[in-house]
């Protein structure tokens, strides 16, 4: 077995819409439009790890998750999966997808639409209900099992889809935003799962535009931003790597050192009698040291301040939004 | 493959009958057969039998051509349009075995309702004593007109797979109810172009436009045998035989043009 799960190289997808509304318009250009949803993709998913992939609304991921599971044809680049293209079905045997709003047979009830699903991955009929007995106990719908699913609420369509993207057991686990829209019962039971899953060595690709989700279960993330996949490696890495500050406790700051730290820091706090804690560039950090001891001033503290996800977030986001 | 082709086919028959529509289609055929022998009792004494023969045919044959385009569209529309089309692709099931399932399930459908009606048919016409016409009995010409129905039945649903696997769902419908349309009317066109007066007569552009139609779209009046039941004619088998021939080559056809737009399909 290969120790990665999923690859993506350069991918990229443009829709392209033809609104026959705007023929009244008589301008040909308006009724064809492209939409460039995805355009450069790149991601390495290793095996037995939790891989989130993070963006705003809009920003590319569910057509990036869709031309992995063959639902669309990517207009460039490459997917592979456990060494395969994604519309091989014996590697379709292997994953577990969870749509990003899970769409259901309403006519059915969970346990037919568990055992319909288990039907098609070739399934025996007492694997079959061990299966969903489980399952349906997993996410917490034992005593909905039966229940029609015209009456199912948005969390419960969603821990229900969570059950049947497992129903194979599957060693790739693709999970389309499955937090949202859960009440706090619901996302624990999904993050238990994820949890679970990663212990039994299952590989788990999801993705998300709630930094918290990601920050707390993720081995390695992908950033993408309009289409663009902006960072991508071990989570710890990447906040470390983008580490441009530090932070410092100084004392006995002088007049004269405070103005000093007020022109090169990007923020300064008055800790009183004299202390304050500023956070520095690291590129004007030497030079700054060196005059502020000059001026008396006693460095009680220096260290790299790491950024936590959310500025990552927001400033990969806006370097994104700067291109355009 | 075969355990996947039924799986999607058990499901495709559980979401028919679940639905709505079927249960007022088959309502309606049992209704069609009660008219016909309320209104045999209008019919002078020697049209009686005629009238109960040619409701209840109506009945089946109606029903059946409804209940394929109505059924077929509407699961395939709430298919795509319902997006559990989303769930079942990255499944390992082929996309081809998507196609055959549905048209299999539906097939069985069919089945199960042309034979219900027609019991109801031939009971109604054994209770009137109108199983029998000229000193014949309309029994084997009525297995024949089931047989045909049938096949017709499976003609259209095989239209309906095809246009679903391109075009959005509600032209898909329309696009199904036209065709059908056209294959009942389609031998009137042939009639009017065989014609040396009329409107189809001159080498204008209607003429050129008439005859891709009626090259393209089968003429399902050959399934149509109601003459033969109301004067007591025997079908022979070998229309029989040909009918079948010709069902099955449209519905290949129209499947395979079906699979392959259908795998093509993006699904967004
Ligand atoms: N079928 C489609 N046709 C046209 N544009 C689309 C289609 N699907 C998605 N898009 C566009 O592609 C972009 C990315 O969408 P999406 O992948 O759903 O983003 P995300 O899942 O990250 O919120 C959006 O701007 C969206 O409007
Ligand atoms: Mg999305």
């Amino acid at each position: 077995m290969s120790d990665v799960v999923l690859e993506v190289k350069d991918l990229a997808k443009r829709f392209t819409l033809v609104e026959l509304e705007r023929l009244l318009e008589l301008k040909p250009s308006a009724v064809v439009k492209r939409v460039e949803a995805v355009r450069k993709v790149s991601l390495t998913v290793p095996t037995g790890q939790v891989y989130g992939f993070l963006g705003p609304n809009g920003a590319g991921k569910t057509t990036t998750m869709k031309m992995c599971m063959d639902l669309i044809q990517p207009t460039s680049g490459t997917i592979q999966i456990f060494g395969s293209t994604p519309s091989d079905p014996s590697i379709k045997q292997r994953i577990g997808y969870l749509p990003e709003h899970p769409y259901f047979y309403d006519y059915l009830r969970p346990q037919e639409i568990l055992d319909y699903f288990g039907r098609l991955f070739g399934i025996g009929a007492t694997e079959r209900m061990r299966r969903i007995d489980e399952l349906l106990s997993r996410v917490g719908l034992q005593h909905a099992r039966n229940r029609s699913l015209r009456k199912f609420s948005k969390g419960m369509l969603q821990r229900l889809g969570v059950a049947s993207a497992l129903i194979n057991d599957p060693d790739l686990i693709v999970l389309d935003e499955p937090l949202s829209g859960l009440d706090p019962m619901g996302r624990k039971a999904i993050r238990d799962i994820i949890i679970e899953e990663r212990a039994k060595g299952k590989t788990i690709f999801f993705s998300s535009h709630i930094l918290s989700d990601i920050e707390h279960l993720c081995d390695r993330v992908a950033i993408v931003v309009n289409g663009v996949v902006k960072r991508e490696g071990e989570l710890s890495s990447l906040l470390q790597s983008d580490t441009r500050t530090s932070e410092m406790l100084l004392r006995n700051v002088s007049e004269e050192a405070l103005t000093l730290i007020n022109a090169h820091s990007t923020s300064a706090t008055d800790m009183g009698s004299s202390t304050w804690k500023a956070v520095v560039p690291q590129s004007e950090m030497s030079k700054l040291l060196i005059q502020l001891l000059q001026c008396g001033a006693i460095v009680d503290e220096l260290q790299p301040h790491q950024d936590s996800l959310e500025e990552l977030f927001v400033r990969v986001s806006a370097e994104g939004s700067a291109v355009c | 493959m075969l355990g996947r082709i039924l799986a999607v086919a058990q499901n495709t028959r559980r979401e028919a009958y679940r639905n709505r529509a079927f249960t007022v289609l088959v309502i309606v055929g049992v209704l069609l057969n009660t008219v016909g022998f309320v209104l045999s009792n209008l019919a002078e004494p020697s049209q009686k039998a005629r009238v109960i023969q040619n409701f209840g045919y109506f009945a089946v044959s109606f029903v059946s051509a409804i209940t394929a385009i109505l059924i077929g569209v509407i699961l395939l529309y709430k298919e795509l349009d319902r997006k559990t089309i989303y769930t079942l692709i990255p499944k390992p099931v082929m996309r081809y075995e998507i196609v055959l399932g549905k048209f299999l399930g539906l097939g069985q459908l069919l089945f199960g309702l042309v034979i219900f009606l027609s019991i109801g048919w031939v009971g109604v016409m054994w209770l009137f004593d109108a199983l029998v016409v000229n000193s014949q009995s309309v029994l084997d010409s009525v297995g024949a007109a089931v047989f045909l129905v049938l096949l017709e039945s499976l003609i259209v649903t095989s239209i309906a797979l095809m246009f679903s696997g391109w075009t959005r769902p509600f032209l898909s419908g329309v696009f199904s109810f036209l065709f059908f349309v056209t294959g009942r009317v389609v031998f009137v066109l042939e009639e009017h172009l065989a014609m040396t007066k009329g409107p189809l007569s001159a080498d204008g552009p209607l003429r050129q436009l008439v005859e891709i139609v009626v090259y393209v779209v089968p003429d399902l009046s050959i399934f149509n045998i109601s003459r033969e039941i109301a004067l007591g004619i025997p079908v022979p088998g070998h229309y029989l035989w040909s009918a079948s021939a010709f069902a099955g080559c449209y519905i290949l056809v129209f499947l395979g043009i079906g699979i392959v737009l259908f795998g093509r399909r993006d699904f967004v």
